[in-house]
């Protein structure tokens, strides 16, 4: 029972780190498990504020984003004009 | 060519080009000359380089180099996109917009190449061999903007063909426009039927997703608040529990009873005192109608002597003597007469 929030204490500070695919992922496993699983009060908790975090992390990923676009000539990669929507 | 076929031809020659023309020779006999009834017209070298190609394509084919089992799945979110194509081409822009447009999470490494000229497929392979080596891409695009067969032949090439097949990074291709099909759209792992299709069948839409991560959110709420009502209510079921255990339970009930007994005692009491005040006033009737002034009331006198001793018999009365005769409002003094004193009986009092 006590390793469990500092597992998710460790894990907060991660969610800004997480690409979208992971955060979304485990997004969708935490409310797989919120809804099937029986779960202690403070898991629930926990899981349910760190699936608030990923899905605020993923909503502003796609919301925020700008695309990278980078130039591959003789190996070596260099910055490419950044292109203007139409 | 009869007018009827004429129409069917996408193609109309104009004079001064060299064609291929497809048809049955005949005599016409009026004039004894040779004719040709042409049904199909193209232009010189469309044909060969068809041939070409379709001799190339079966070749590979029978290799097995476009065999459903050797297409690499599409990754469903990219980290990474490889782009091969002309830097100034609008099929760049319309890739751009369109990743930009449906996913700018990725990013995007251009390996830039001529798409057309003799020099193309060489500098396709090196720009694929390249975003391989770098790594990072977890797709590739391999795209150009729609042109003339002879434009997109480059696409053609067996070399190119046989690198896109060595490839470690999926390649999606989009070549030219719908209708056209090349050597390098059957061996890529995936076919779109133009550049802009190519970016959309490599990333997911941000609207999509936007829609599913809500989705998430709210199931999340939704999970949690069943979650706490179901924990509310069975803590609620065994607070009700626990109370009827409790010691406080039994004050409760305790202190019912404690009540109840004594509404009963006082019903009882009540009931006792009320049967007692309707005795007594039964009794201070029965009193006050044996109080000697109610009999005075009625006409009676009460006759003492000075002392007050009561008269009740002629042999306490001497003659001479002086009594007092007491009336319903008051007394006066009498004296005993000789001649009146009489010793017949008095009627007896009712009253005892």
């Amino acid at each position: 029972m006590k390793e469990i929030p500092q597992e998710n204490q460790k894990n907060d500070i991660q969610v800004d780190q997480l690409s979208f695919e992971a955060a979304y992922t485990q997004l969708e496993t935490i409310v797989a498990a919120l809804e099937t699983e029986e779960k202690s009060l403070e898991d629930a908790l926990d899981l349910f504020e760190r699936g608030q975090k990923l899905a605020r992390r993923c909503a502003e990923m796609l919301d925020q984003a700008e695309l990278r676009v980078s130039l591959l000539s003789d190996s070596t990669v260099t910055d490419y004009e950044q292109v203007s929507e139409d | 060519m009869w007018r009827n076929t004429v129409i069917r031809q996408a193609f109309i020659p104009r004079d001064g080009q060299a064609v291929e023309v497809h048809g049955n020779l005949n005599i016409y006999e009026a004039g004894g000359q040779y004719q040709l009834y042409a049904d199909l017209i193209r232009t010189v070298g469309e044909g060969a380089l068809f041939q070409e190609f379709l001799r190339l394509k079966d070749r590979l084919e029978a290799e097995g180099l476009f065999d459903p089992e050797r297409k690499r799945p599409i990754p469903q979110w990219p980290k990474c996109i490889g782009i091969i194509t002309s830097p100034t081409g609008a099929a760049l822009r319309d890739m751009l917009n369109t990743i930009n447009r449906r996913y700018p999470l990725v990013e995007v490494i251009l390996a830039p190449s001529p798409v057309q000229g003799v020099e193309a497929p060489i500098q396709l392979i090196d720009a694929l061999n390249a975003l391989n080596q770098n790594g990072k891409a977890d797709v590739i695009l391999l795209a150009r903007g729609g042109g003339s067969i002879e434009d997109l032949w480059a696409f053609n090439d067996e070399h190119l063909a046989r690198a896109i097949a060595a490839s470690v990074i999926p390649v999606i291709c989009g070549v030219g426009h719908e209708t056209d099909f090349t050597i390098a759209d059957f061996v890529s792992d995936l076919r779109a039927p133009t550049p802009t299709a190519a970016a959309e069948l490599a990333t997911p839409n941000r609207v999509d997703l936007s829609a599913a991560v809500w989705e998430n959110r709210e199931s999340l709420g939704n999970s949690i608040q069943s979650y706490l009502s179901t924990k509310r209510l069975s803590l609620k079921q065994l607070q009700n529990r626990i109370s009827f255990r409790s010691p406080l339970y039994q004050v409760h009930s305790n202190r019912q009873r404690v009540d109840e007994l004594m509404y009963r005692a006082n019903l009882t009491l009540d009931h006792y005192l009320y049967v007692q005040r309707i005795r007594m006033a039964g009794l201070e009737r029965r009193l006050s109608s044996l109080n000697p002034d109610s009999i005075l009331h009625r006409g009676y006198a009460i006759v003492t002597h000075t002392d007050s001793r009561i008269v009740s018999s002629v042999q306490q009365v001497r003659v001479g003597d002086k009594l007092g005769v007491q009336v319903q409002d008051g007394q006066f003094p009498v004296i005993a007469h000789s001649d009146s004193l009489d010793s017949h009986e008095i009627t007896k009092n009712p009253i005892q």
